[in-house]
């Protein structure tokens, strides 16, 4: 490891430290009861309320992005095949797929309000724009019941993954566009087949990944007042009604303490007769330090996505290389085979480590029978979550920075034929940010990450333990936890190979 | 003149800098390259092209590494990669932009079918050497995405035909369909 590295790194890692400290140790001294955060509920606020009952509002928010999906469509499929040049790639791979996490950060699940292929699916099965559709256009057959969970969506998200990192499809504005039409076939066919959207619920990736990162998002969707939700016998906002559709992933008010399976497509807000639907304003992870019903397909989701982020940013650096290399000339693989492997492994070998410490934890935490075998591995993943996440951050701050700017001559020449509609062709703005200022940045979400992952732990820890030695419990989890981090930092010191380039 | 001949060598290779920027320091995914190494008077080349078979008629990147084989410090001087048809003569390809110290690359549309033949000409020792040629298949432009993405839509039309009669054919119509 380089000199340099180390004078960065050091400080960083005592920071990690501290901060797993203090905060482990802050939560060990607060009131064991978690308090209920304040929320500002900005539907109250009448001219917003107002606009989030305007039917045409998400037509409205939705309309630039089908126009720009297209775009992307017939840009990856007519443009020139030029990664750095075409619309298609730059603006899937190097702004939008970047940019996500960012998104679910700050907005929750927003993207899936305004998704393009969602919006084309429910203008078809509905016949309008906006309003209310009295006989959408589907079979309404019921999802099978083993496939109502995550797994689909984490199938999808293995297979895209591989397809990104081990096929190229990054590479190819053609597949991208072939891409896009996959997922606008499935969320149509299935919608046709099925009640509702039942791609969003179980069979997106992009809707499943934004809905465990949402956990962190200020911003909810949820019933105003409980009690309201119960004494109401229509339930519309379930079952729908003549001011809003029903809601398409078969949320109740009453009983939703997720924002995971909420696509924030505000039917509810204009069905509700009782005007009894909060879109609220909360504190960054309230819902995750919360952490209300874990389940086992969401744990799963959080344990795939700590070692597929990190693996992400290892494929880019030069290590991959020679560890490709290595593995090809020492099992006689070829390339592909030697990259799924890997890649399995990559996914396999952090979650049987952490199978090992859970399992540590529940034997230390000394609660015996009272706490169910699968209860740490299920809930503690919640704790690694925040490592992952903002390591994802991380990364991407990376990509979205650096290569960012490489939209601005795509939009002006989207097929790349030598147009100039926008003037802007021959402009190439420079990285937005270099250097140690992005490094700082990047460094800063991974001590916010390990920061949550110390207090999620502990909450855990206290909710398991509480009969037991819970600080006990807590230890091989932060020592994990902090160990993942420890990788993805050194990951960030290395150089990074774009998506696209500059 | 010779200030027309720079402003067209800048122009080819702040081309290429865009054209050719995916693989920029790139390790391609596996089996995605065609890689070829050689070693030639004390140097090491290696060559990737990338797609391992371009499509007729699509753009292809070569990117030429090449370093001194026992110091391994990056070659300092002048690349000329050059491209042959199937059946035809080697020309230059545009001016390859140095990415970093010895890494090379530049762009290249293989308009025919068939096999292509690449190489590569630097000075070393005191003379020009010559790597290659490196044969490149250019493969027919693959119809079967667009097969699938067409079968797809059919399959998507008649099963929306379906479902629209199924909708219409409701007894008592209302917002809720599950």
């Amino acid at each position: 490891m380089a000199k340099g590295q180390i004078i960065w790194m050091l400080p960083a890692f005592v920071a990690m430290l501290a901060v797993t400290v203090v905060a482990a140790g802050a939560g060990v001294r607060s009131a064991a009861a978690a308090r209920p955060h304040r929320r500002l509920d900005l539907a109250a606020i009448p001219a917003v309320g107002r606009l989030l009952r305007w039917p045409p509002f998400l037509f409205l928010l939705r309309l630039p992005l089908v126009v720009l999906f297209v775009g992307v469509i017939l840009a990856g499929l007519l443009g020139e095949q030029s990664p750095g040049r075409n619309l298609a790639t730059l603006t899937v791979w190097t702004v939008w797929w970047a940019a996500l996490p960012f998104l679910a950060l700050v907005f929750g699940k927003v993207w899936c309000a305004v998704c393009p292929w969602q919006a084309l699916a429910d203008w078809a099965q509905r016949l309008r724009l906006w309003g209310v559709a009295d006989r959408p256009v589907t079979f309404g057959l019921a999802v099978p019941p083993w496939l109502r969970n995550l797994w689909p969506a984490i199938a999808l998200f293995l297979v895209l993954t591989w397809l990104e990192l081990g096929y190229g499809v990054t590479l190819s504005p053609r597949t991208t566009a072939y891409l896009a039409l996959a997922m606008l076939f499935l969320s149509l066919y299935l919608g046709l087949v099925f009640a509702r959207a039942a791609f969003c619920r179980y069979g997106c990736l992009v809707g499943a990944i934004t809905g465990v990162y949402a956990t962190f998002a200020p911003v909810e969707l949820r019933g105003h007042d409980r009690a309201i939700c119960r004494d109401c016998a229509g339930r519309d906002c379930f079952h729908g009604n003549a001011l809003g559709n029903p809601c398409p992933t078969f949320q109740y008010l009453g009983g939703m303490e997720r924002s995971g399976s909420c696509l924030l497509c505000l039917e509810c807000v204009r069905s509700c007769p009782e005007d009894n639907v909060a879109v609220s304003l909360r504190p960054f992870g309230a819902e995750l330090a919360a952490l209300p019903r874990p389940r086992w397909d969401e744990a799963w989701l959080a344990l795939i996505l700590v070692g597929l982020t990190s693996f992400h940013g290892f494929v880019m650096t030069p290590w991959w290389g020679r560890l490709t290399d290595a593995v090809e000339a020492w099992a006689g693989l070829g390339p592909t085979a030697a990259f799924t492997g890997l890649m399995a492994a990559a996914v396999a070998l952090p979650i049987a480590a952490y199978a090992w410490v859970a399992a540590l934890a529940r034997a230390w935490g000394r609660a015996g029978a009272r706490v169910a075998r699968a209860a740490p591995f299920i809930q503690y993943a919640f704790a690694l979550l925040p490592v992952a996440f903002f390591y994802h951050l991380a990364h991407n701050a990376g990509h979205l920075f650096l290569e960012g700017g490489s939209l601005v001559p795509a939009l002006s020449d989207p097929l790349g034929w030598g147009w100039n509609l926008l003037g802007t062709a021959h402009i190439l703005p420079g990285p937005l940010l270099t250097g140690s200022w992005l490094l700082i940045l990047q460094v800063a979400c991974l001590v916010v990450g390990q920061a949550y992952a110390a207090l999620v732990a502990l909450r855990v820890s206290r909710r398991l333990f509480a009969g037991g030695r819970p600080a006990r419990a807590l230890a091989p989890v932060l020592a994990f936890s902090l160990l993942l981090s420890l990788l993805n930092l050194w990951l960030l010191g290395q150089p990074m190979v774009h998506r696209t380039g500059l | 003149m010779k200030l027309s001949r720079l402003r067209c060598g800048v122009a080819a290779a702040l081309a290429v800098v865009v054209g050719a920027s995916a693989a920029e320091a790139h390790r391609p995914p596996p089996g995605y390259a065609l890689e070829h190494r050689a070693e030639v008077a004390g140097h090491v080349l290696e060559l990737m092209v990338v797609p391992k078979e371009p499509a007729a008629g699509e753009k292809a990147e070569i990117i030429v590494n090449l370093s001194e084989e026992g110091s391994g410090l990056p070659y300092q001087g002048y690349v000329t990669i050059l491209a042959a048809p199937p059946g035809g003569e080697p020309e230059p390809l545009t001016i390859p932009v140095e990415f970093s110290p010895g890494q090379f690359e530049s762009a290249h549309v293989f308009r025919e079918l068939g096999v292509h033949h690449l190489s590569v000409v630097f000075d070393a020792q005191g003379a020009e050497q010559r790597v290659g040629p490196i044969a490149v298949t250019v493969r027919p432009p693959s119809r079967v995405a667009g097969g699938v993405a067409i079968t797809l839509a059919l399959m998507t039309a008649a099963t929306y035909a379906a479902a629209f009669r199924h909708s219409r054919r409701r007894q008592t119509p209302g917002a809720g369909d599950g």
